[in-house]
Parts: C-alpha cells; structure tokens; sequence
C-alpha cells in the first residue's frame, strides 16, 4: 500500500513530456494564424507609411527571440511582424512551444511562414496544428501580402501556380527560401523571378540564409530582401512610405538603412 | 526495416561490449561466461516519462554496479502525445555516489547518457536521397542527458527518480536560460526488479 501510495506521488510529480515527438499542441497555442489575422483585422483604419518588423530563422535561439520581441514591442511604428520561417530545428514540440511562447507576448500581430527546419520530424502537423495552413494570404492597407510555403526539400514540389495566381503590383511575396540555388534548380529560380517580374511585384522577403547579416538587392526593379538570424538579437524593419517606396532597416540595439 | 536491423545490431553490440569490459572473472563456483550468460539481465525495468514514453519497459545490465545498461522500449499512446509514439531508448548510467542506510537500504546518485530512437516514416537515420550530405542530422535519433537518484532496498527492488534532458534542449541554456523544469527537461521514475 504504501509503495502505491509512493508510485502515485511519484507520477503525479512527473512532468506531462513523455516524449520528443509528440504532435498534440497546447489548446493555447492552436490555430494562431487565424488568431493574429483577426487582430489585424481590429487594427485601427491603416494608411501609410506603415511598418513591419521581419524575424527570421530563431530555431536554437529561443531566449534571443524573447529579446526581439521586447525589441519590437518597444518600437511604436511596427504594424505586425512576419516570422519569416525556421522557428525551431528540429520541428519538435518542445521547440515549437518555445517560439509560440515568445510571439505572443508580441503586443501587436504577428504572421508565420513555415521554414525547412519546421518541417523535419512531425513538424508540418504541429505547424498546421499551432499555425494552420502553409499557403495563405492578408491584406493590409491596400496590398496583398503573400505567406508561401516553398520548402521543396521537405514538400517535394514548389507550388508556382499557386503563387503566380496570387500576384499583382500590389504584392509582397512572404517565404522562407529566397530565389537562390538551393533547394531550388536555376531554371526554378528564373521561373520565380520572371513570375514576380511579370507581375510587378513590391517586395520579396525571404529567411533561411541565417546569417548575422542581411542580403538586400533588387533585380527587375524588385526588392530582394533576406533577413539575418535572429542570434545576436537581430531583426529587421521595413517601412513602406507615402510614395509606396519600399526601404529596410537592419536592427540590433539600433537600425540602419539599407541603401 | 533496414534502418530498425541497424538499431537492433548496434544494441546488440553495445550490449556485448558493455558485458565483455564489466564481466567477472570465473571462481569455482561460478560457471565461465558465455554470451548466453551475459545476455541474462540483472533486473527488469518500469519506467514512467522522462522522455522515455508514458511507460516503457525493460531489462538492465551492471545493475548492481558503478556502470549500468538499460534497454527499454517506451509506449505513448495517442492521448498523451496526438499520436501513438514507440521508442526505443538505450540508457548508460553511471552511479556516482552510494550511501547505505540501515536495513540493507541504499540511495544512490547516478548520471546518464541515452539515445532515444522512434521508428516512423516521417522520421530518419541515415539522410532521405533528397538532401545534400550533412543537411541535417538523423531525426530518430535524440541523445539525452541524465540525472538521477536511485532508492535501492534489500538488493530486491530499486526506485528512481530522473530528469532527462534533450540534446535540443540545450540550446535553452546556451541562449542564457535556466535549467527550469517548466521549459525544458521530463521529471520521470522507475521501477526496478533486480534479478540476482
């Protein structure tokens, strides 16, 4: 009797971690896209200039991401931010909880796309359990924001219908990969940029590269942006103005314009 | 399959080898090892989370040792974890302190190394044909840290309690975290029948 009576003190002093690789997500933490695209929405009527905050790549750097956040939350002109993809290494849920933890304590909205990383392991069903869909859509203040999964490694394809259904002059491109070889063949990267091209795009905003640094060109008269990792504290402001010209800054304990 | 035959091997192994560096010299009495002997465990083995599974099971070696081997296989089921999850998971203890109180009881401190492997198709060892070489490492595979305290009485039975660390998790501590049950690490115990 007492040995039972031990086993159940025991157990009920375990933690609920049986394993690295469950997919069941804390109900806090469901469904968060939908969640942040109805905050958008209850933002007061948007105007520009307007500007958002771009996080990429804080998979290993789950406190340093919690300083972003502070960062962004103390700076009064960010809208929203984009997560640009690679919350977590290994797409494990520990990893995942981390990440939510930190973005919710954003005091404004935040919008996610999925990076390679998240989707190793059971990632792409914790993903779709604490984010949703992949590929998704916003808009905000007149322009199209265009959240696109195009992870090939993992997915096995790169869906270029789907983008090229959903571009126009009025379009930001959202993903984790940028139009690079990598993942990508050169003659999928030309067909990526010819689609952009073609449709005039205002930006193409982009993660993965995890360097302390970040990537800027413009090709076709297309900003090209790849943010840095979020190690060291790093993030990025872009600022669209009242000519809908579009800058960005790159920021540690200060910003700077990218020329 | 091939990729479970390489685990099951690569136990077996590590299984021999642990057993031929902690074999004892025969006396008179006692018989001349053979793999047969060696492969019998000291003790069977319950054990409740610590990133083992909800429950696992299994057998150990060295148990009444400094150095110990346990081999369990650990079962989630799909209430606990969204999805049934089985594991396999290899444990190296090394018992670092011993203090024996009266009534033939004694606790025992230990640390630990595991390596935690799941068989599933969304999981690898050896990298999928997709990716360039070193993209990523195996995702089947988890190494764990360990420590733990283990209540040992009579030499019959022994009750552990253990905390498990992640390899991933790591990097929560790396970033300036602090070793805090809530963010990271599983608090888990078991129970051991040693055999002889």
């Amino acid at each position: 009797m007492r040995m039972l009576l031990l086993l159940w003190l025991l157990s009920s002093a375990c933690s609920d971690r049986y394993t690295p690789w469950e997919i069941d997500v804390p109900p806090e933490f469901n469904e968060l896209t939908g969640r942040q695209l109805e905050r958008l929405r209850d933002l007061p009527s948007s105007s520009l200039p307007f500007t958002v905050a771009l996080i990429g790549d804080p998979q290993g750097t789950p406190l340093d991401l919690e300083r972003v956040v502070d960062a962004i939350n103390a700076r009064r002109e960010v809208t929203f931010t984009l997560v640009l993809g690679d919350l977590t290494d290994y797409g494990l849920m520990h990893e995942y909880v981390w990440a939510a933890k930190a973005l919710e304590r954003l005091h404004r909205p935040y919008l996610t796309v999925v990076g390679n990383h998240d989707a190793i392991s059971h990632g792409k069903a914790i993903y779709q359990n604490m984010f949703g869909a992949f590929d998704y859509t916003f808009d905000y203040s007149g322009f199209k924001f265009v959240m696109w999964n195009n992870n090939q490694f993992e997915f096995g394809t790169t869906d270029f219908n789907w983008i090229r259904s959903q571009l126009d002059e009025k379009t930001f491109i959202a993903s984790h990969v940028p139009p690079t070889v990598d993942m990508h063949s050169s003659e999928q990267v030309d067909e990526w940029k010819r689609i952009s091209r073609d449709a005039g795009i205002m930006a193409s905003l982009h993660g993965h590269r995890g360097g302390k640094t970040d990537f800027y060109w413009t090709e076709d008269q297309i900003p090209y942006y790849v943010v840095p990792k979020v190690e060291g504290v790093r993030y990025s402001l872009m600022t669209i103005d009242k000519n809908r010209q579009v800058s960005f800054q790159l920021c540690r304990s200060s910003c700077e314009l990218e020329q | 399959m091939n990729t479970l035959l390489r685990i099951i091997g690569s136990l077996v192994v590590s299984l021999v080898v642990t057993q031929a560096a902690t074999a004892q010299q025969p006396g008179p009495e006692q018989p001349a090892n053979s793999l047969w002997s060696n492969l019998v465990p000291d003790s069977l083995v319950m054990q409740h989370a610590a990133y083992g599974g909800f429950v696992a099971a299994g057998v150990g070696y060295g148990s009444g040792g400094s150095l110990a081997l346990d081999l369990l296989y650990g079962f989630t089921p799909k209430e606990f974890a969204g999805h049934d999850v089985h594991t396999w998971n290899t444990k190296g203890l090394w018992y670092i302190t011993s203090i024996g109180l009266r009534n033939h009881t004694e606790w025992r401190g230990y640390l630990g190394l595991s390596i935690l492997y799941s068989h599933h198709e969304e999981l690898f060892v050896m990298l999928p044909d997709q990716y360039p070489a070193y993209y990523y490492p195996p995702t089947a595979l988890r190494p764990m840290l360990l420590a733990g305290l283990d209540l040992q009485i009579r030499r019959t039975i022994g009750l552990s309690v253990e905390y498990a660390l992640l390899d991933t998790e790591l990097s929560y501590l790396r970033d300036g975290g602090k070793l805090s049950s809530e963010s990271i690490g599983s608090w888990g115990f078991s129970v051991r029948f040693l055999t002889h």
